[in-house]
């Protein structure tokens, strides 16, 4: 195939003998727009092994650029056999049992039927921190938030995703363990700080946080498992942030902490790690152009509460909402994500040459001879709205350039129809400073900031 | 010790440069620095002292305070921008632009190279050019403003790409102004200085430390290039002595009649890439890391070549084989990797219409624990490969066979990492320029391990020296091999 079309007819001859394989990934050049090869090959493949997981790049990831294309198939096929393998048994076990099939997350933060995650198992790589993201639009929602910076900070690693309009932003590739993944996935960015980073002093006398944790075995000095090495949460305990009995029972050793920090100030500690906490938090907010004072944080993870305030103040942020269940956060987002089915069809042509296209959506639009994209939502005036759009992120546009059109996206979404029980416990006020206990995680409310729980628990609290 | 809340306004700084780069990345035109990020920004202070460089490229590290230098002495005033890419006025080679803007608490500078600079040869790096006059426009240091832009663009082949890849260098210094600015309002200008002079000295102190850690000693190595005259010995020693490490070139051959020559900034640039890979690889670049490591070279000689000499393959080329000396040196010393490909195998395909340019990956060496990656850049280059899908979109070229190259990686208890063929078949008349090196020189394997296999550039089959120009026909077909890497360790 050339982009124009066929060069030469395809001779299913040539195609040598794979042997005995689980899983085959088919990717041919230009097939996002000629797919008739693929698909004929895919199509063979599967007939001579009937029992591999075939995977053809126009099904998986229909898109301009091969590499990305034929990196995201081949995870899509490597994985396919292991998830649908365990998808299958836990449905059958559901039925068995007298439960409903599951619903599965993928990575764009919208569920799908079971059988639906199986096919494409590289749609659900990042569920996890996507159902997190998902989690705090809702809490943002019920609070009538509408813009809002997820913060999720966890044991080894924090993750950040902004929510606009009460969505949670996707990006379309994203680069997992080496491979790029061109997929709708939620804008999650993550970096290797999290409560139980290791803190050391490097040969230049600067303090380093991270990436090596200690994990929950033995986990922070303060734990008295055996670790003598100072982390995040030791350095929050020496500053009295932390109760001396965490949520589930476990009771801290504030000398232990002490011991380890061995003369560094717990103080810079938090500093350090806040200033890379903040470096993630402006990647997602200024670096897509969008203006943190507009937004509010919703902090969660077993540490996220205890930073969220310092670090809303370094970003002029003045509202802070921690959701009752922050340390579980990601299992509401479960419960409560959409159904979400997303489709690309690549064009890579003239914007006027594109013929109708849908009414919704998002288009990948580009001038011609550039060779990244900016998606603007479909809709009257588009040519219009994507010079708006450059001009908005790159400070000009070139209104005489002819625009491509190189993708566009689509997504069919039922709303979930989960309902949330909330628990009324009685209004609570807190006033900085004050140390606030949750089920499975612990705020600090610094001095200059304050607050009450809404009626879901949620604590809103606000720069005074 | 270091004032913590220094080290905090230190990352935002660093920070500021990785956000110009993206700027610069998404806003340009040209593939060459959209999708192969062949670019780099950074911030210099009031002294001219490099601050935080994002580098996307190694042969742009550390090459960029003489260009600081060069516009400093004419007296920018705060928001100007200049420009320039006379490799004898603060420039590497020709179609490296750099520019340079005066901020309110410094200076921010980016690099990017540009597709085509002008000059006879489509692409500007021309493979038999004699005088810097031959490979494109030269840009003394000047002012950058519309008139200057559009009279520098229209010299060049392709000017809307030239004008839209310059705007994006523009938006990079826009950006940086601007957050120098909110740095400035929220943490002091006092206290953003005092945290840039810290940075310095931080980097520097990391890396005296990580040199203190080396074995003293003194060493020497020599290596060649192929050239139309012959090969062309590079000769280098290398000192350590406690925190400091002294490299000189004596005894290199002198600038020659073609391109391999190169200006002194970038044979730095390729010395402070092998310190670095073997002290702090992971330090934030800053300019206090080189205050320890003196490069010097006998002027006039292939590294620190005089104008008019021209430099085409410099930066590309003749850095490349820099980076194989110091590392055999330092190998008399400590334990250091196989050779890799020792070359950008660079492509320039072009008429009138269109410029392709492209370096193409090759082996890795391997290292004492691992074996070496096939299909890379290796050493000074960095850069992405441009997808065959948007090649043949763009260009009239078909890719033919895009393969791993077999058995071209070295043999050892480690084996190198194999090269790649690549067979392009052109759709219309045009101009190849090719640009490499390592065609009967193979990359040496280490500590007793094979070497690798040397590389090769065909036209229809025919088999080209190591830097070449031909005219094609349509239908023509060029097949590069690029080399493996050396093994490392007998087997």
């Amino acid at each position: 195939m050339a982009p124009a079309g066929e060069l030469a007819p395809l001779d299913l001859s040539t195609l040598s003998d794979l042997g005995n394989p689980e899983a085959i990934a088919v990717c041919l050049l230009h097939a996002y727009r000629h797919p008739a090869h693929e698909r004929a090959v895919a199509a063979e493949l599967r007939r001579r092994h009937p029992r591999a997981h075939v995977v053809a790049s126009h099904e998986s990831a229909p898109e301009f650029r091969e590499y990305e294309r034929a990196s995201t198939t081949a995870v899509d096929a490597y994985l396919g056999p292991l998830l649908s393998g365990y998808l299958g048994d836990l449905a059958s076990s559901c039925v068995s049992a007298g439960l409903p099939e599951p619903l599965v997350m993928r990575s764009s933060g919208g569920v799908v039927t079971a059988s639906e995650a199986a096919a494409h198992a590289a749609w659900v790589l990042l569920s996890g921190p996507a159902a997190g993201a998902v989690g705090a639009a809702f809490v943002a929602r019920r609070a009538g938030v509408e813009n809002a910076i997820a913060f999720d900070m966890g044991g080894t690693s924090t993750d950040v995703c902004a929510i606009v309009d009460g969505e949670v932003r996707r990006e379309h590739e994203r680069v997992v363990g080496g491979f790029p993944m061109r997929l709708p996935t939620v804008a999650v960015h993550t970096i290797g700080a999290g409560g139980g980073s290791l803190v050391n002093r490097d040969a230049g006398g600067a303090i380093r946080v991270g990436p090596e944790s200690a994990g929950a075995d033995p986990g922070p000095a303060c734990y008295g498992r055996g670790g003598s090495q100072p982390t995040v949460t030791d350095a929050n305990l020496a500053l009295g942030r932390l109760p001396r009995r965490l949520a589930g029972g476990l009771q801290v050793d504030v000398d232990a902490a002490a011991r380890s920090l061995d003369g560094l100030d717990p103080a810079d500690v938090v500093a350090v790690v806040e200033a890379e906490i903040l470096r993630a938090l402006r990647v997602v907010s200024v670096e897509q152009g969008l203006d943190p004072r507009d937004f509010a944080l919703v902090a969660f993870g077993g540490a996220g509460p205890l930073h969220a305030c310092a670090l809303a103040d370094e970003l002029g942020v003045r509202r802070v909402l921690v959701p009752e269940p922050a340390g579980v956060l990601s299992a509401l987002g479960l419960a409560v994500g959409d159904e979400r089915r997303d489709h690309v069809r690549a064009y890579v042509c003239r914007l006027e040459d594109a013929g109708e296209l849908p009414a919704v959506g998002e288009a990948d639009l580009r001038y011609a001879g550039q060779s990244f994209e900016l998606s603007v939502p479909l809709g009257p005036q588009l040519a219009e709205r994507f010079h708006d759009a450059h001009d908005a992120r790159y400070g000009y546009a070139s209104r005489d350039r002819p625009i491509e059109l190189v993708a566009i996206r689509t997504s069919d979404v039922s709303r979930s129809r989960a309902h949330v029980a909330t628990t009324d416990r009685g209004a609570r006020a807190a006033r900085g400073p004050e140390l606030v206990e949750l089920d499975g995680a612990t705020c600090w409310v610094p001095a200059g900031w304050a607050g009450e729980r809404d009626a879901d628990g949620t604590l809103v609290l606000e720069r005074q | 010790m270091i004032g913590v809340e220094l080290q905090v306004i230190g990352s935002q700084l660093v920070a500021i440069t990785e956000e110009m780069g993206a700027v610069l990345v998404r806003a340009a035109f040209s593939p060459n620095i959209k999708e192969r990020r062949d670019c780099s920004t950074a911030l210099f202070d009031e002294a001219g002292r490099m601050v935080a460089q994002a580098e996307h490229i190694p042969v742009h590290l550390g090459a960029m305070p003489e260009a600081v230098a060069a516009v400093r002495a004419l007296e920018p005033g705060v928001d100007e921008i200049w420009i320039l890419n006379d490799p004898y006025a603060g420039g590497t080679h020709l179609p490296d632009i750099t520019t340079v803007a005066r901020t309110r608490l410094g200076y921010s500078v980016t690099r990017a190279h540009h597709a085509d600079v002008g000059g006879p040869t489509p692409g500007s790096l021309p493979s038999e050019s004699r005088t810097l006059a031959d490979e494109g426009v030269v840009i003394s240091p000047s002012r950058l403003d519309d008139d200057v832009l559009e009279r520098l663009v229209g010299q060049m082949r392709n000017p809307d790409e030239r004008r839209g890849d310059l705007r994006a260098q523009v938006a990079a210094h826009r950006l940086a102004a601007q957050r120098l600015d909110e740095l400035a309002g929220r943490r002091g200008e006092p206290a953003v200085v005092a945290a840039m002079h810290e940075l310095l000295a931080y980097s520097e102190r990391l890396v005296r430390s990580a040199i203190s850690n080396l074995p003293d000693g003194h060493a020497e190595a020599e290596d060649v290039l192929e050239s139309r005259e012959g090969d062309l010995v590079i000769r280098a020693s290398v000192t350590i002595a406690g925190a400091e490490v002294v490299i000189d070139f004596a005894g290199t051959a002198p600038q020659h009649q073609g391109n391999l020559n190169c200006p002194l900034a970038v044979t730095s640039s390729a010395a402070y890439f092998v310190v670095r890979c073997l002290t702090a690889p992971d330090l934030p670049a800053s300019g206090g890391a080189f205050v320890p490591v003196t490069v010097s070279a006998p002027a006039g000689c292939l590294v620190d070549a005089r104008a008019p000499a021209a430099v085409a393959a410099g930066n590309v080329e003749t850095s490349s084989r820099i980076v194989d000396v110091l590392f055999a040196a330092f190998g008399e010393l400590m334990p250091v990797p196989a050779q890799g490909q020792g070359t950008m195998n660079n492509v320039v395909l072009g008429n009138e219409r269109f410029t392709y340019y492209e370096t193409v990956a090759g082996g890795q060496g391997a290292c004492p624990h691992a074996d070496g990656p096939s299909a890379v850049h290796v050493a000074m280059s960095n850069t992405l490969n441009t997808p065959v899908e948007a090649l043949e979109l763009a260009y009239p070229l078909r890719v033919e066979r895009y393969a791993l190259r077999p058995g071209s990686g070295g043999a050892g208890m480690h084996r190198g990492g194999d090269g790649v063929i690549r067979d392009v078949r052109v759709l219309e008349p045009c101009t190849l320029s090719v640009l490499a090196q390592r065609r009967s020189h193979a990359p040496q394997g280490a500590a007793g391990g094979e070497s690798g296999a040397p590389g090769r550039t065909l036209v229809n089959g025919d088999e080209l020296p190591a830097s070449a120009s031909r005219e094609l026909a349509a239908g023509d077909v060029i097949s590069l091999h690029t080399p493996g890497g050396g093994g490392y360790g007998c087997l």
